[in-house]
């Protein structure tokens, strides 16, 4: 139960009592000024009467001078509650004085007339209203009246309220008890609201059920679809997590805003603060992809193999993945709440390390010689090729060894091919330890035959002499086949220099064997560089 | 000769008044020094308010008796009043006790021998008075 000021019907009471109370007293001030009013006009009535009773014998007394009369007069005339004082007078010598006389406010004046002689005044009798009288029966009156009108106020109030109570409020009760007993949430408490009348609660009451109706069904229909959305997101979250693919999704910020276990399974370096990109080790590579995908709008996806970041002792691990911009309704949303520029990206990635390494292994065996695992001829022209490219663009130039080992054969023939292979891979291994910085490679060209080259800012042709003889002499030292047999090789050496000879690997490559075997002819053991005169 | 022309006078005027109405003589003994008095004067001497002459001697009013119809008639001609409203006239004067009517005599033959034998009496009659020994000094008309 609330407090009893919170009940309509009582505040209506309580708001009727009031109004009516102020009426009555507004109204009360009002009658009891027209009380006073009219009291005093019905009373200067009154007393003109009285005065018009005794006026006969009033003028009697004026006319035969009788003070006692006049005393008997004026006396009773005092008697009366209404009149405070009367005086008789005439111009000769009577004047009698009876009760108060002060004051002239409602004074009443009689002119006497004589008793024989018509319209001739012989005297005037005073009449002194009792104003306080008056006025005390002006406020009687009108506390009368105010007092009937706030019982008839409270009578009303009474009545208003009961009826209130009972047509109103009562039934706003019992509506609102059956009302409560609704849970919004649970649509098999909406029974239908009973209001038997047909009045404005009644039409409330209708209004009130159909809403209800609406609503329930609404509800069901509701749970319905929550069910059924259910079912399909827990078989959606059943693909997702059970995926053998790592699924993810990056925000704006390449940060990972979702991840299911197999993404976290393929890369558990992964945390919340770490960005995508930070993952991988093609840092480059990764984020411009990640801007195409974001800002061309033809590009839909992209696939790229990555290589993941590993801790010490890790193996290195590759994958593959996808990546597609998600452009649904529901991310531009959510973009709009969080503020985030650009489109979520997905990534679906698989593991494929085994594949990659594979692949690295093959692509390794087709670049790279088996046996002294220098590159190979294949791989030695296009890097040639590449290393122009370099110098041309950058106004550089490519020094070319060609070199050929002297005193091959008979290693191969005298002590087998198995040292022949020795003799191979140790020259492949000093060759190397020249040729290792960037921009140098040494390649096996074929049989005895290797290629190496180097770029360089100038030429500077004695300096080239010093390594192309550093060269010779690394050959020249003796190379162990067995515990107790070695045997020395040496090497002819045609140097050819680009741009200054040839500005393409197919001429770079004749001049250097031209030169090659020029210096076979001479006596091999020696070097010499590419003169154009030659021919 | 003057006295008996005015005699004569108001004796034809009184024969000629009594052709036509009854009125009324107020009288006084003839000694007395009043000549005559106007209707005024005898109003307020019958009527209470004067109980002198107009010289001041002293006035001894009298009347009628209350049942007399003449009186009525005295009375109307006079003031213009009711025998009743007479009355109450008196009855209100009497009651505050300083006012008297005027002395009632039985007939008009007892007025006549007061006022013949008082000089300061005052009386009226019907008809003219005969004897020499009274006077009229105010003839009122009915």
């Amino acid at each position: 139960m609330k407090s009893i000021s919170g009940k309509i019907y009582i505040k209506v009471a309580l708001a009727i009592a009031i109004g009516a109370i102020g009426t009555s007293l507004v109204t009360s001030v009002l009658l009891y000024i027209n009380a006073v009013s009219s009291e005093q006009s019905k009373a200067q009535a009154l007393i003109e009467q009285i005065g018009a009773t005794i006026r006969s014998t009033a003028s009697i007394a004026l006319y035969v001078q009788d003070k006692e009369l006049g005393q008997e007069i004026v006396q009773g005339l005092v008697i009366n509650d209404l009149i405070a004082g009367a005086k008789l007078s005439d111009s000769v010598s009577l004047d009698v004085t009876f009760g108060v006389t002060s004051g002239n406010k409602g004074l009443i004046k009689t002119e006497i007339q004589h008793p024989f002689i018509p319209n001739q005044t012989i005297g005037e009798l005073l009449i002194y209203p009792n104003r306080n009288y008056i006025q005390s029966i002006a406020k009687q009156n009108a506390v009368n009246d105010a007092l009937l009108l706030l019982l008839y106020s409270a009578i009303v109030a009474l009545f208003v309220s009961v009826f209130v109570h009972k047509l109103l409020t009562q039934p706003l009760q019992k509506l609102t008890a059956s009302f409560l007993k609704i849970d919004p949430r649970n649509t098999e408490t909406m029974r239908t609201l009973i209001h038997n009348e047909n009045d404005e609660i009644g039409q409330m009451v209708q209004g009130i059920n159909d809403l209800m109706g609406e609503l329930k069904s609404t509800l069901e229909n509701e749970t319905d679809l929550r069910i059924q959305t259910q079912a399909l997101e827990s078989k959606f979250r059943l693909i997702f997590e059970q995926a053998s693919a790592g699924i993810c999704l990056i925000d704006a910020d390449n940060m990972i805003s979702a991840s299911n276990p197999a993404f976290n399974n393929i890369l558990p370096n992964s945390s919340d603060d770490t960005t995508f990109i930070q993952l991988f080790e093609h840092v480059d590579q990764l984020s411009s992809l990640l801007i195409r995908i974001r800002n061309e709008e033809s590009v839909n996806h992209l696939s790229i193999d990555l290589k993941c970041k590993s801790l010490l002792g890790e193996n290195k691990k590759w994958v593959h993945c996808l990546f597609s911009r998600v452009t649904t309704q529901r991310s531009e949303v959510r973009q709009s709440d969080t503020g985030a520029q650009g489109p979520l990206i997905e990534v679906i990635m698989y593991d494929v390390t085994e594949r990659a390494e594979k692949e690295h292994k093959t692509r390794f065996e087709a670049d790279h010689d088996a046996l002294t695992h220098l590159k190979n001829r294949r791989a030695g022209e296009a890097e040639i090729e590449n290393l122009l490219q370099t110098v041309s663009f950058l106004d550089l130039s490519l020094v070319v060894f060609m070199i050929d080992l002297d005193n091959f054969k008979p290693v191969n023939d005298n002590h087998g091919h198995d040292a022949g292979d020795r003799v191979l891979i140790e020259v492949g291994k000093r060759l190397q330890t020249v040729f290792d910085g960037k921009n140098e490679f040494c390649s096996r060209w074929g049989g005895d035959e290797f290629v190496a080259a180097y770029v360089v800012n100038e030429v500077n042709i004695d300096e080239i002499r010093a390594l192309a003889q550093s060269t010779l002499d690394s050959l020249r030292y003796p190379i162990d086949l067995s515990d107790d047999v070695s045997c020395t090789i040496g090497g002819s050496i045609g140097v050819v220099i680009a741009p200054t000879h040839a500005d393409n690997t197919k001429d770079l490559i004749a001049c250097a064997d031209k030169t090659m075997y020029r210096v076979k002819q001479n006596g091999r053991g020696h070097f010499e560089i590419f003169d154009p005169d030659w021919i | 000769m003057s006295k008996g022309l005015r005699t004569l006078m108001f004796s034809v005027a009184a024969m000629f008044a009594c052709q036509v109405q009854a009125d009324f003589y107020v009288v006084v003994q003839s000694d007395n020094p009043q000549a005559f008095i106007t209707k005024k004067e005898a109003v307020n001497l019958f009527m209470g308010r004067s109980r002198a002459f107009s010289n001041g001697d002293f006035a001894l009013i009298f009347d009628l008796p209350r049942d007399d119809p003449k009186r009525a008639a005295f009375y109307l001609s006079l003031t213009g009043w009711a025998p009743a409203k007479v009355n109450s006239y008196w009855s209100r004067l009497m009651f505050s006790g300083q006012s008297m009517p005027p002395q009632p005599l039985p007939d008009e033959l007892a007025m006549i021998n007061i006022v013949e034998r008082n000089p300061s009496a005052l009386g009226w009659l019907s008809q003219p008075p005969t004897n020499p020994s009274l006077r009229t000094i105010l003839v009122i008309k009915e």
